[in-house]
């Protein structure tokens, strides 16, 4: 449990259990595999063209648990930290159940697999599934991991979230021509399609038009609604333009169409769009082009009119059901979409922002994984039935065929599907025309902070090289949801964003339940109504499902308060969220997932629903404490409110600010921030850039990369040797444990001039407290190599070190000396010091290609009869091929891993360890987006101290503050003063001060003084080269200071290899090119 | 604050020194009649140029610890390492002559039985450059001797566990008697070992001083301060009634400024001499605006000739050894270059 101090708030109990960090990953994972799996498979029927008989259903799919398949035999239960020393992918076996027909009798067998997939960290399906603190470490898992990530292939690899405009909504905006149109993405489990409704200028006046690809031409929308059923033109009009009459003037002009095109009933109007869409189907004919969108009998002898309402049902608005030819959900909602268009022509702020954030929808693992789960699904059984075709076209088999059974139920489409998309990070799903790239990414492990922050990272689809300022800049509506610091620099600034602490993204909700609960609020159903019920009635508000207009109802408040209190007694799902707009007069429902949301506390009438109370009694048992907690959402004294919703909301940032108007209460006002910005202390007292600087550079720190960080091994891992909790921490690092694996280490900084090796931003080292460990590092590289066994018996081999006789001059060879860290297994030996060129890994591969050998082999057994010409293990001759250690400095063999993976190749990993004390050039920061290089290392002597003696660790020049504006560093020093005087660690949490999260600037000054010192931290300096006193107070202090993983010994270059006289000729050359510029100038 | 420099007539000066006090492992002396740079070249002196021992190269045999034999290693190169010499007992160098052994017999001497690594001809390391340590502990076998509740902890290897080859050297694992009380260890950890651990290893220490390597500086703390010269306007504090005079003793932190009489209340004095500079100008800004002539009633300069020392040793070498090898050390310096600006106006002449 978290200590926390006695004058913390009762809001800040409650946030370590909503604090759903990282877990939003791992949600969407369970919600794919424990429901949304299951709805793929029911649909699917294998059958057969031969035989008609022949079929197998699926009737539940469910996943098995995570398991290593040794060979074709058997398979071990896996752990996580076992996949990535062996380079296996963590996956779990999916299991069906199916029917189908043996023969003559039909057969139910259950538990088949069909296939596997990689199971994430943490998640239901995980051995680390609500595992405690000392379980996981018993499975070598660091307790504070975040979980929510894949293992592919030993790689650790997250696919992160993606952020996208929401589909099935409309949105009103100009297209590239100016014109206002809305435009409707819709999107179902069959097609994907485009739509838009245009008002176009025209020579009389604004007419209405709808686009869409199949209907050639751009069809009058009178001509639609006549087509969908809507015949008498009074109807039309009601149902567009009865409730302004400005609509009414400007939908006018588009009423005349229909008679300019003789189009008077419904037939006429449909004969009128099938004639366009045939005469689009022969332009592409034309072309050569085969291209059928929809082809609903695959036969053409229907009718045009017939074709045309196929179109106008399932093609156009395709994610609006039309059952039997009931359009009236879709002319209401075209009329609906209509009368909005119109009204955005005449008052431009009706229009759509693209970039407001509940437009948007986040796609997390489970969506993605379950798109490509249905597309390998669907390819696994049209390869299942082609197999199956050509089985049962045989007509005299000698066993009866059982499909489960037989050579043709392949379950690697599915594992290689789903390690290949995971592993390269291509989604390539042709259903859906999806092709995305990096999708997924490799989790970065180089602090414990960078592998947080990656699992909380959005991805826009935006295009990177757009120079758009719009979906960049931040937006009002992500208050809560994103972080406002937490971007990168450069291309993909804005682009990339990071979850806000509390913001949590929802899954899919059940539809039906919640359109029933609707119903039986008072929702009218749309065949009752007409245009005018609709819109001239004042209260009459339409009311949308995801989207979707499922009716119209007159009392829109009492509505949205009596599902909102359903939601708040969790009779409905506790992420519906339930947003009235008055301008649209609309109810907007959603329960689809995606959506960002975040947890706020309610109020009602001035006061909080978070009582003292309801936490107070419950604090000494941590079981009933969870469980309080777990009640809250379901007793009415926190919810759940998505970015729509909040537009309804009237939010406190205190419980002081509360008045009758509120609605809710922020949880803290420190939950704007991500979990990486958590790291600044002070943050708010910063100028905003140098907070985002900080949230690019806390992911290079070094520290502690996890509990566990020895155990694993890394391609590259970087560790202090000394890690420190800050001395100023905040209320977030708290939540995600920083203090157990840190990343820096205090400084005791004094911000004076001194030596002139501080200009731009250098920083000056204490000698004496580098010698005694300060800010020291190791570095620890993996080299790996694989010992292959061949097809033809041949194999790779380890031999140990070449005899020394073999070396003319003996030991002083350096020949020789490169196998000094051999062992005579040909593997170094742990604790062996390897130089430049050591050789590591003395592998041996056979001298012939393998694929000579074995062609030859053949050969002769086919002359010879049985007799391999090459008797396994002794092949004729063999030639090294040896991995050897590059680097200019020395290090040491730190740990070798011999092991096999799945593909059975035995695999032998050395880590290979250095550890750097800082050196000149290395590069370091503070929490404030300061860094600075190491511009020179003063012995202590010569560095200045104070009359106690103190001396600092750290120089910093005083010009890297006016510019740079990072109060937040100075209140720091003062703060964290103030806390090793008293011997506390001081808080710095954003907004803090008067919540009792962050140490008051005044208080740590008041505390200074008692305690001897300046208060405003400043300190008498003697200078340690003169001795005389400095004439200034130099403001000194502990501040906490990383060290980044920039470091002069991994940037130094060189050719590799070449001859010297070319190297010189190039340099000729290049001097030669400057004579001639030189003279050109002359 | 002002600026100083040497004073212009160089008439040769006598100074002179008074130890304030001296305990365990610190002192305080005030050294008068001097000028900055002399008590800095001291304070300089004994920070980098007093030559102790420390442990400078670890051969590793067995280490299944958590912690990296680099990391290992130096942290063993930290622990401050004493040498102790026994009149009679104590083999000294012997290009150490006995007389000049009895006649400057110290224990501070060091030098005198050990030569520099680098100075000596010996091939490697011998007993007259290096001393010699050894580690070992196994897990299994230390647990053996620890009382049953205590079984299932860690075992820290420490100090005690270093065993010297030579007598008269030992590392040192506390600096004081108090820190030896309040110490929940038997003496400096190095590394803890879990079931089934082993640690086995030797190490040489060898001289050096504090400019190769901060592990050589026997002090962890050494600074000087001018020693304050104060005056009050003594008649004009006491014209104050007496509330101003409490504003004027609390605009320093407590304890800088007090009374002489804490019952009479009339006179200011200073009680923390050391932290008085730091406040001069904010006592001279207070009672400047609380004069009615507008004049600070509070003088306060840094001395140019006094200085107060204070000095802590890390336990290898005593605290006054510290001292005193720093004025030896000074006064080598300083004899060298006499030698040398000898040689050099022999040659000219």
């Amino acid at each position: 449990m978290l200590q926390l101090p006695h004058n913390v708030q009762t809001r800040w109990k409650i946030l370590p259990h909503f604090l759903r960090l990282m877990k939003q990953h791992v949600t969407s994972f369970d919600y794919f595999v424990q429901t949304e799996i299951k709805k793929v498979a029911p649909n699917q029927t294998v059958r057969s063209e031969v035989d008609p008989n022949f079929y197998l259903s699926y009737t539940d799919v469910y996943v098995g648990s995570p398991s290593i398949e040794e060979d074709a035999f058997t398979s071990t239960a896996a752990t996580p930290l076992e996949c990535r020393l062996r380079d296996c992918t963590y996956s779990a076996p999916i299991y069906v159940d199916v029917k189908y027909r043996r023969g003559p009798q039909i057969v139910t067998t259950s538990k088949v697999p069909i296939g596997c997939i990689p199971i994430m960290l943490h998640s239901c399906k995980c051995v680390l599934y609500e595992k405690s603190r000392s379980e996981l470490e018993a499975l070598k898992e660091c307790p504070h991991d975040p979980g929510g990530y894949f293992i592919v292939k030993g790689v650790e690899k997250v696919i992160l979230m993606q952020e996208q405009l929401s589909k099935n909504r409309m949105i009103i905006e100009r297209d590239a021509k100016g014109v206002f149109c809305a435009a409707i993405t819709s999107s179902t489990h069959e097609r994907k399609s485009r739509c838009s409704i245009v008002v176009k200028p025209t020579s009389h006046g604004y007419r209405v038009y709808l686009k869409h690809n199949t209907l050639g031409d751009d069809i009058p929308v009178a001509v639609i609604l006549k087509a969908m059923g809507m015949e008498c033109d009074q109807e039309i009009a009601e149902l567009v333009g009865s409730g302004d009459c400005r609509i009414a003037s400007i939908f006018v002009n588009s009423m005349e169409e229909p008679s300019a095109a003789r189009v008077k009933t419904q037939k006429q109007a449909l004969a009128y769009i099938g004639e366009a869409i045939r005469a689009k189907y022969k332009a592409q004919s034309v072309d050569g082009v085969r291209f059928l969108q929809y082809a609903p009998h695959g036969r053409r002898s229907i009718s045009a009119d017939e074709e045309a309402r196929d179109v106008l049902a399932h093609v156009v608005l395709s994610h609006v059901p039309v059952v039997n030819y009931d359009f009236v959900a879709k002319r209401t909602y075209v009329g609906h979409v209509t009368k909005r268009v119109i009204a955005a022509l005449l008052d431009n702020s009706l229009l759509d922002d693209k970039d407001y954030y509940g437009n948007k929808r986040l796609e997390l693992a489970g969506q993605l994984l379950s798109l490509l789960f249905e597309d390998l699904f669907k390819r696994f059984n049209s390869d299942l039935k082609r197999s199956a075709d050509l089985v049962l076209q045989k007509q005299n088999r000698t066993a009866v065929f059982d499909i489960v059974k037989s050579t043709i139920w392949r379950t690697d489409t599915l594992a290689q599907g789903f390690v290949h998309a995971i592993s390269t990070g291509n989604w390539v799903l042709k259903r859906f025309k999806m092709d995305r790239a990096g999708v997924t990414q490799v989790l970065s492990r180089l602090s414990y902070i960078s592998a947080i922050g990656m699992m909380t990272r959005v991805n826009s689809q935006f295009e990177k090289t757009r120079k758009t300022s719009g979906p960049r800049a931040l937006q009002p509506s992500q208050w809560g949801m994103l972080c406002p610091a937490d971007t990168p620099e450069g291309e993909t600034c804005g682009l990339v964003k990071n979850l806000a602490l509390l913001a949590h993204v929802t899954t899919d909700a059940e539809i039906e339940t919640t359109k029933r609960s609707c119903y039986d609020l008072g929702v009218e159903q749309l065949g009752h109504l007409n245009g005018t019920a609709l819109n001239s009635h004042a209260t009459a508000y339409l009311v949308f499902l995801n989207g979707l207009v499922i009716g119209a109802c007159s009392r829109p408040h009492k509505l949205a308060h009596a599902l909102r209190r359903m939601r708040r007694s969790k009779r409905i799902g506790e992420h519906i969220s339930v947003y009235t707009h008055s301008v649209h007069r609309a109810i907007y429902i959603a329960c689809d997932g995606g959506r960002v949301c975040r947890p706020l506390i309610i109020a009602s009438r001035g006061r909080s629903r978070l009582l003292p109370q309801i936490l107070e009694h419950k604090t000494l048992n941590v079981h009933i404490f969870r469980l309080a907690l777990g009640q809250l959402t379901a007793s009415g004294v926190v919810e759940y409110v998505d970015v729509n919703e909040e537009n309804n909301c009237f939010i406190a940032l205190d419980e002081n600010q509360l008045t009758h108007c509120h609605t809710h209460l922020e949880v803290d006002p420190a939950t704007v921030l991500g979990v990486v910005c958590g790291l600044v202390a002070f943050p708010h007292h910063n100028q905003s850039p140098r907070n985002t600087y900080q949230c690019a550079m806390g992911k290079q720190s070094m520290g502690s990369v996890a509990t566990n960080q020895f155990e694993r091994m890394d391609s590259l891992l970087y560790s202090l040797v000394y890690p420190q909790k800050a001395i100023v921490k905040s209320r977030i690092l708290d939540l995600v444990h920083f203090d157990d694996l840190p990343g820096g280490c205090n400084a005791t900084l004094a911000v004076m001039s001194c030596s002139g090796y501080d200009i731009e931003d250098a920083i000056i080292l204490n000698k004496n407290s580098l010698d005694r460990g300060f800010l020291r590092c190791l570095v620890l590289k993996k080299h790996q190599a694989s010992i292959r066994r061949y097809a033809n018996g041949t194999f790779d081999r380890t031999i140990g070190p070449p005899p020394l006789s073999s070396f003319i001059q003996g030991i002083h060879d350096t020949r020789y000396q490169r196998y000094s860290a051999l062992d005579d297994d040909g593997i170094c030996l742990v604790g062996e010091r390897l130089n430049d060129q050591s050789i590591i890994i003395n592998r041996e591969v056979p001298i012939e290609s393998p694929d000579v050998v074995y062609s030859s082999a053949r050969e002769r057994s086919q002359s010879g009869g049985w007799r391999m010409s090459t008797t396994p293990g002794s092949p004729a001759k063999f030639k090294s091929q040896s991995c050897s250690y590059k680097a200019p400095a020395p290090s040491v063999v730190d740990r070798v891993l011999l092991t096999a993976n799945e593909t059975d190749q035995f695999l032998v990993k050395v880590m290979v360890r250095q550890s750097r004390r800082p050196e000149i050039g290395d590069k370091f920061a503070s929490r404030h987006g300061q860094k600075g290089v190491c511009g020179a290392i003063i012995s202590q002597e010569d560095m200045p101290f104070t009359d106690v003696g103190i001396c600092p660790d750290v120089i910093m020049n005083p010009h890297g503050f006016p510019s740079r504006m990072t109060v937040g560093k100075i209140i720091e020093l003062v703060a964290g003063k103030a806390g090793v005087c008293h011997g506390r660690q001081a808080f710095g949490t954003a907004f803090g001060e008067s919540r009792g999260s962050a140490d008051h600037s005044k208080e740590a000054s008041r505390e200074l003084l008692a305690y001897g010192y300046s208060y405003i931290g400043k300190d008498l300096l003697y200078s340690g080269t003169s001795g005389d006193l400095l004439r200034a107070f130099v403001f000194m202090g502990p501040v906490f200071y990383q060290k980044l993983k920039h470091m002069v010994m991994d940037k130094m270059h060189s050719r590799a290899r070449g001859s010297i006289l070319s190297y010189i000729l190039y340099i000729v050359l290049v001097d030669i090119q400057f004579l001639i510029l030189a003279l050109m100038f002359i | 604050m002002s600026c100083y420099s040497v004073a212009a007539d160089q008439r040769a000066r006598r100074p002179e020194v008074e130890v304030l006090s001296l305990e365990e492992n610190q002192m305080s002396f005030e050294v008068k009649k001097t000028d900055a740079s002399m008590a800095n070249a001291l304070r300089r002196v004994i920070i980098a140029e007093v030559v102790t021992m420390a442990i400078d190269l670890v051969t590793f045999e067995e280490n299944t610890s958590c912690i990296d034999d680099e990391i290992i290693a130096h942290r063993l190169g930290l622990i401050p390492i004493k040498y102790a010499f026994k009149p009679g007992k104590t083999k000294l160098r012997e290009d150490v002559s006995n007389d000049e052994a009895a006649a400057m017999s110290s224990e501070r001497d060091i030098q005198r039985r050990f030569r520099f690594t680098r100075d000596c001809d010996c091939d490697g390391y011998c007993d007259w450059c290096a001393c010699t340590f050894k580690l070992h502990v196994k897990y299994d076998e230390v647990i053996k001797n620890v009382p049953e509740h205590e079984k299932n902890q860690p075992y820290t290897v420490t100090s005690i566990n270093l065993e010297s080859d030579d007598p008269d050297v030992f590392p040192v694992h506390f600096v004081s008697e108090r820190e030896r009380n309040t110490s929940s260890e038997p003496g400096i950890a190095i590394v803890k070992l879990a079931k089934g651990q082993e640690i086995k290893l030797s190490c040489i220490a060898k001289l050096g001083c504090g400019k190769e390597h901060a592990k050589w500086t026997p002090v962890s703390k050494c600074v000087f301060r001018p020693k304050p010269t104060i005056s009050w306007d003594d008649n004009a504090v006491r014209a104050l009634p007496p509330n101003l005079r409490n504003i004027i003793v609390d605009v320093c932190p407590a304890g800088v400024l007090g009374y002489e009489d804490e019952r009479d209340r009339t006179s200011i004095v200073v009680k923390n001499e050391a932290a008085i500079l730091d406040f001069t100008k904010d006592i001279q800004d207070l009672t400047k605006q609380l004069s009615p002539q507008n004049k600070p009633m509070f003088h306060a300069s840094a001395s140019t000739t006094d200085f107060v020392f204070e000095v802590e040793s890390l336990g290898g070498v005593p605290v006054d050894d510290c001292v005193l090898c720093g004025l030896n050390e000074i006064k080598r310096k300083l004899t060298n270059l006499q030698v040398a600006v000898a040689e050099v106006a022999a040659e000219q002449a």
